[in-house]
């Protein structure tokens, strides 16, 4: 294996079989520190699950996933995970109010360093334009698009290493896509981020782009 | 002693007449339960006659090694209507039900025993083997109530369990909301069963104590005693048997395991 020291991860040989059924076998890819990377392709590709192999949300059936050369299964999963967080396209937060979900994971162990900063969660509030929502609403209240720009605040609050997003658009105008672009793509509040998307937008915006077709992978540029 | 009075068996062929009743009214409004009647009064019937030839015996005979074997064949039995009742099918869950039940039974069993009650001699069959079923028999509904409910919470929110996980949660606080309410669950009938308790019926216990020629004030202390006995018995049980239940549902990788 070369040795580079700004290969972040890096997967060999996968193979990820769903139900008996082939989802992704591919020989190699790794993505380095920094990077924006968009994975593109058509819907049922196997693009979530490509994601969710980032983060070992899935385990793959064949091969090595590796984050800064250690590979996966790690001893202590939820130090790896607090530094890898996803935002799903739907994502859960709760039948409480904002500020619950907001909160929710400081609660656990592994972020219990990290203070839940209210003055800057309302600037991001701000920058996201959603700044009409006040804590105490109720999820049930908002939209899929306002519930979308919050799970990414969130998940931005926590400063992980990596930020994993499923269709950070899919629920969005064309305006709020551009602003999603401007706080996550150019101001990178988090250095690496590797995104699902069906947006040209925002592949444009990206540094790297993977493509998935017929459970193959190809790097793109 | 002047104990209960005894019921000859011809007039207790006569109680079961009373079974025409609703025999009659499920077969007049076509509720199509008769068979069902005639199953379980059957089994129960049998059941409880071949119960009371060996109850017999062992108090008779009243040795500690064969009251053990029968409280091991009832715990088998109460393992067995769990995993009936529950449909969990994990390999090892029978055996990890085992392991739940014996433990809580048999500690709270010990301390009700020789420390409370003190009996003479300590292992009397007498003592161990009702107050044991009351125990077992309510820490088998516990565990029930509890797996049933837990099993069902986290297979239908694994979005939830996921989001948790995936943000650094480990798998106790991911499935902490789940087992906290299967937990509540399995609690909850005890503590409302003591919250009004002896005001519309009075216990079995107690009712069997006072028919055997027992003190009401005996009777009352025995059922107080029982009740906090099962309770805590219930809890221990369902808690050591949602943990064993969460290893077996959680993967090395804290997925949850679907192929079950």
């Amino acid at each position: 294996m070369k040795f580079d020291d700004n290969v972040l991860f890096d997967m060999e040989n996968i193979e990820v079989r769903i139900e008996n059924k082939q989802v992704l076998a591919f020989d190699h890819i790794s993505a380095r520190s920094g990077e924006t990377l968009a994975v593109v392709g058509p819907s049922g590709s196997g693009k979530s699950t490509f994601l969710k192999l980032f983060n070992s949300l899935v385990a793959p059936n064949k091969g090595i996933v590796r984050y800064k050369g250690v590979s996966y299964p790690w001893k202590n999963l939820s130090q790896l995970r607090s530094k890898i967080i996803p935002v799903d396209q739907e994502p859960f937060l709760g039948s409480g109010t904002v500020l619950d979900a907001l909160y929710m994971p400081f609660n656990f162990n592994v972020h219990k360093d990290k203070k839940f900063d209210e003055r800057a969660t309302l600037e991001s509030f701000k920058d996201y334009k959603i700044d009409n929502i006040t804590f105490d609403r109720k999820i049930d209240t908002l939209s899929g698009g306002e519930k979308q720009r919050i799970a990414i605040i969130r998940a931005v609050l926590l400063q992980p290493e990596v930020l994993l997003l499923d269709e950070p658009t899919s629920a969005l105008d064309g305006e709020t896509i551009d602003i999603i672009i401007e706080n996550i793509l150019k101001k990178k509040p988090i250095e690496t981020i590797i995104s699902v998307s069906h947006s040209k937008e925002w592949t444009k915006n990206c540094s790297g782009v993977i493509e998935i077709r017929n459970g193959k992978i190809e790097r793109l540029r | 002693m002047n104990g209960a009075t005894d019921i000859k068996l011809p007039f207790m062929l006569i109680g079961f007449l009373t079974l025409a009743i609703p025999i009659t009214l499920s077969l007049i409004y076509k509720i199509n339960i008769t068979r069902e009647i005639a199953v379980s009064v059957a089994r129960m019937t049998v059941q409880l006659a071949l119960v009371g030839i060996v109850l017999q015996y062992l108090f008779k005979w009243n040795y500690l090694w064969l009251t053990s074997i029968w409280f091991i064949f009832m715990i088998g039995v109460a393992d067995f209507n769990i995993l009936k009742k529950t449909k969990i099918k994990i390999k090892k869950m029978p055996f990890f039900i085992f392991i739940s039940i014996t433990i809580s039974v048999t500690s709270i069993l010990a301390f009700l025993i020789i420390v409370v009650i003190r009996p003479t001699p300590l292992y009397d069959a007498k003592h161990l083997i009702p107050l044991g079923g009351m125990i077992l028999g309510n820490s088998m509904n516990g565990i029930s109530l509890a797996l049933e409910r837990f099993y069902s919470a986290l297979t239908k929110n694994k979005k939830e369990y996921y989001s948790y996980i995936s943000m650094g949660a480990n798998s106790d606080e991911g499935s902490a909301r789940f087992c906290k309410e299967a937990y509540r669950a399995a609690l909850i009938p005890t503590i409302s069963n003591m919250a009004t308790l002896g005001l519309v019926s009075l216990p079995g216990m107690m009712t069997g104590q006072i028919l055997g020629g027992s003190e009401p004030t005996v009777a009352i202390k025995y059922q107080i005693i029982i009740m906090i006995a099962i309770f805590s018995s219930t809890s221990i049980s369902a808690l050591l048997s949602l943990k064993f239940l969460k290893r077996a549902i959680i993967d090395k990788n804290d997925l949850i395991i679907d192929k079950i």
